[in-house]
């Protein structure tokens, strides 16, 4: 996709964001540093990083405001993601495009604002690094130079966490960013009234693919069913090995009926697939756990336990099975 | 401040980095550390900030990805077991 559809692509940007799993979560130090580094280097009252999520703005770090939620349609930011290039306000009150936002007309009295998009390796625009002053201003290109790096280096903290939460043989999230992640999804299915739902995934008799082929055989498989996870699921899904040859899939938006026949799907493409071992063609199956994520429960923990006795039900029954609640 | 501070500066900040044992899979991530850092420098000194701005503005960026960067390799390390 190139980087003018991507601008235009608003689901792709969101689910790289949900990936991120930086919404909703606490303050940092490594984000507060850097924006007081914004502070005091271009000297402004208000330094910003941001994330664009779908109907609001949320401050990852905020110096100089009170506030960490912004309605999206009264944000500089919005105009800011439409773009690779930064944005450059010099006086709120003079564009018709800002001018009659609340945070111009009122406190803390925005006038002028530098933005520099937060651009993934693969070119969505997660949200803006901002540096907001109470006075109009002009941001020269120098500004805008510092600011540009002080954004890579915001990008460059935020790689180093997706390799932390990547599992390095098959590519999926790692048990621990998972959880973080699904937990704050799952909040967020439940304050927007919407379904999710959870499905575990056990690679069946794969003790035994180990003692016949090895583990370099092993390894093979479970990378080969994580790509027909990944070609399968949505991009708004997170997937995860949550175990040696288990693996966790939270779907938003879901309910148990579509997340049972999406594991249906994953169950008959693996059995379907012939791996090739060095020359020697192996068959493998998977067994399923799927529930949808209920109301009473508390926490991811809960919600992987309740799958869990589904997939333990679909090992009794013999493999190679779905069992869904 | 001649470019060749500017390079002296980041050596001196990511020192730390360059001592610990990096797992192969972060290198990339720890050159480009460097860059940015190197291109900050530069950025900051064209704007015409003072060598102590620049150096202490380099400093900290420095560390604060020290941390995150002790964080993610003990995250590799536990998943290598």
């Amino acid at each position: 996709m190139d980087e003018r559809r991507k601008l235009n692509d608003e689901q792709g940007r969101l689910a790289a964001l949900r990936r991120a799993g930086l919404l909703d979560t606490p303050r940092e130090e490594p984000f507060d540093r850097i924006t007081e580094l914004v502070r005091s280097v271009l000297n402004v009252p208000i330094a910003t990083v941001t994330l664009v999520d779908a109907e609001r703005l949320w401050l990852k770090s905020v110096l100089g405001l009170q506030v960490t939620e912004v309605p999206r349609e009264v944000s500089f930011c919005t105009h800011t993601i439409q773009s690779h290039e930064a944005l450059i306000v010099e006086d709120a009150t003079q564009d018709a495009r800002f001018r009659d936002y609340p945070y111009v007309l009122g406190e803390p009295g925005v006038r002028s604002y530098l933005g520099i998009p937060l651009e993934t390796p693969d070119g969505y625009n997660l949200g803006a690094l901002c540096a907001i002053d109470t006075v109009p201003r002009q941001f020269s290109a120098a500004d805008v130079a510092i600011m540009t790096n002080f954004s890579r280096l915001v990008m460059n903290e935020l790689e180093l966490r997706q390799i932390a939460m990547s599992d390095s043989l098959t590519g999926a999230m790692t048990r621990r960013g998972w959880m973080e992640a699904v937990e704050t999804q799952i909040a967020r299915c439940r304050r927007n009234g919407q379904p999710s739902s959870i499905v575990l995934l056990d690679v069946d008799h794969f003790k035994r693919i180990n003692d016949t082929h090895g583990h370099p055989a092993g390894d093979r498989i479970l990378r080969a069913i994580s790509q027909a996870c990944f070609e399968t699921l949505r991009e708004a899904d997170l997937f995860a090995r949550i175990g040696g040859e288990e693996f966790a899939i939270f779907l938003p938006v879901t309910d148990s009926v579509e997340a049972a026949a999406l594991a249906e799907r994953l169950r008959d493409r693996i059995s379907q697939t012939s791996f090739d071992l060095d020359g020697t063609p192996v068959r493998a199956t998977a067994s399923f756990g799927i529930t949808e994520v209920p109301p009473y429960i508390e926490g991811v923990e809960a919600g992987l336990r309740l799958a869990d006795a589904l997939l333990y039900k679909a090992k009794t029954d013999g493999r190679n099975l779905c069992r869904v609640a | 401040m001649p470019h060749s501070k500017q390079i002296k500066t980041v050596e001196m900040a990511m020192k730390p980095i360059g001592d610990m044992k990096v797992p192969e899979p972060l290198r990339a991530s720890v050159d480009k550390q460097n860059q940015i850092l190197l291109d900050l420098a530069l950025s900051m000194v064209n704007a015409g900030l003072s060598e102590q701005q620049v150096r202490s503005t380099i400093e900290t960026a420095c560390a604060s990805y020290r941390d995150e960067l002790i964080t993610t390799v003990l995250a590799i390390r536990a998943q290598n077991g």
